[in-house]
């Protein structure tokens, strides 16, 4: 039956082929599924592979149809031919996005955040310092009265006795450049370990109170 | 006159009594060219150090830490660097001039005990 319409109708697109064959199979259920379909596939009108569901055949057919008219016409404008795109593009588009990320309801988005380049963009910023944040800051401290203090200096540098970065310890420019100073002077003084954080410390409490800062 | 800090590393193995007069020796210096001596400051006697140092042809692995602060004119100030650096009891010594101005020596506290 089916073969007889095709030989007859040949002329005809197969879209008309999936309507009948969905009327004439109702018991044999193979139902429209939301399978993601790989709009990278070439379409072939002429190709219609019979086990696949008619919802994903239909897709593909419009896909090619759509394809055929712009180049048919060659006349459509790019928004025109975007816009029309971008309606049928399935699921699977954003599955092999790089960055996925939950929107949620009722919340206003600005058109930045739906750019993927430009919040990846924004995570990679280093973030700026807020200098009531900074410990020398809110105690009014400055970091190179202190070198003598290696307990307190201990804390901004790595196991190894590297001075940590600005992104890391959370300063000021101000405060990180004194406290680089403060840290190089305690090494050279003989105060400081230079390969590996200091563990101990002298008898700082025999310089008596606020003797860092006066 | 400004006020400056001396840091000194002297040798670990140190008696008392020479400890004694190198201490009364760098004193001496400040007192002598018209300087004040404020204190001294003991950090640590025969501490480790932080890291190995050589100095007057021998490796040196524990020493005593101690400061000194004064008011001395600049030259002065030099004079006793480089007498501490020949001296063979002192493993490392540096000189900071902690402030010029009035207010600052006035607030300064040091060793209050």
């Amino acid at each position: 039956m089916l073969s007889t319409l095709r030989t007859r109708l040949g002329f005809l697109r197969p879209s008309v082929f999936q309507a009948a064959r969905r009327s004439m199979s109702s018991t044999t259920g193979t139902g429209p599924e939301n399978t993601p379909i790989d709009s990278t596939k070439p379409t072939n009108e002429t190709s219609s592979s019979s086990s696949s569901t008619s919802s994903i055949d239909e897709k593909k057919v419009q896909m090619a149809s759509i394809m055929s008219d712009a180049t048919q016409q060659q006349k459509q404008t790019p928004a025109q031919l975007s816009k029309l795109r971008n309606s049928l593009i399935p699921s699977k588009v954003y599955e092999n996005a790089t960055y996925t990320r939950k929107f949620k309801a009722k919340t206003i988005y600005h058109p930045r955040d739906l750019n993927e380049m430009e919040v990846l963009k924004a995570s990679r910023r280093i973030p700026e310092v807020d200098s009531s944040k900074d410990p020398f800051v809110a105690l009014g401290i400055n970091p190179l009265k202190d070198y003598k203090n290696t307990n307190l200096l201990a804390s901004f540098v790595t196991e190894m006795g590297k001075i940590k970065p600005r992104y890391k310890t959370g300063l000021t420019a101000k405060s990180q450049r004194r406290l680089s100073k403060a840290i190089k002077r305690a090494r050279a003084f003989g105060l400081m370990p230079v390969t590996s954080r200091p563990y101990f410390m002298y008898n700082y409490k025999s310089l008596g109170r606020n003797v860092g800062q006066y | 006159m400004p006020l400056y800090e001396l840091v000194c590393i002297s040798r670990g193995s140190l008696t008392q009594e020479s400890m004694r007069t190198l201490l009364k020796r760098s004193a001496e210096t400040v007192l002598d060219r018209g300087g004040a001596v404020r204190g001294f400051v003991n950090m640590g006697r025969d501490m480790p150090l932080p890291y190995r140092m050589k100095r007057h042809m021998e490796y040196h692995t524990h020493g005593t830490f101690w400061l000194m602060h004064y008011h001395s004119n600049p030259k002065t100030s030099g004079v006793l660097m480089s007498q501490l650096k020949l001296d063979p009891r002192v493993i490392r010594c540096n000189v900071i001039k902690i402030t010029d101005k009035l207010s600052e020596m006035a607030a300064f506290n040091a060793a209050s005990v």
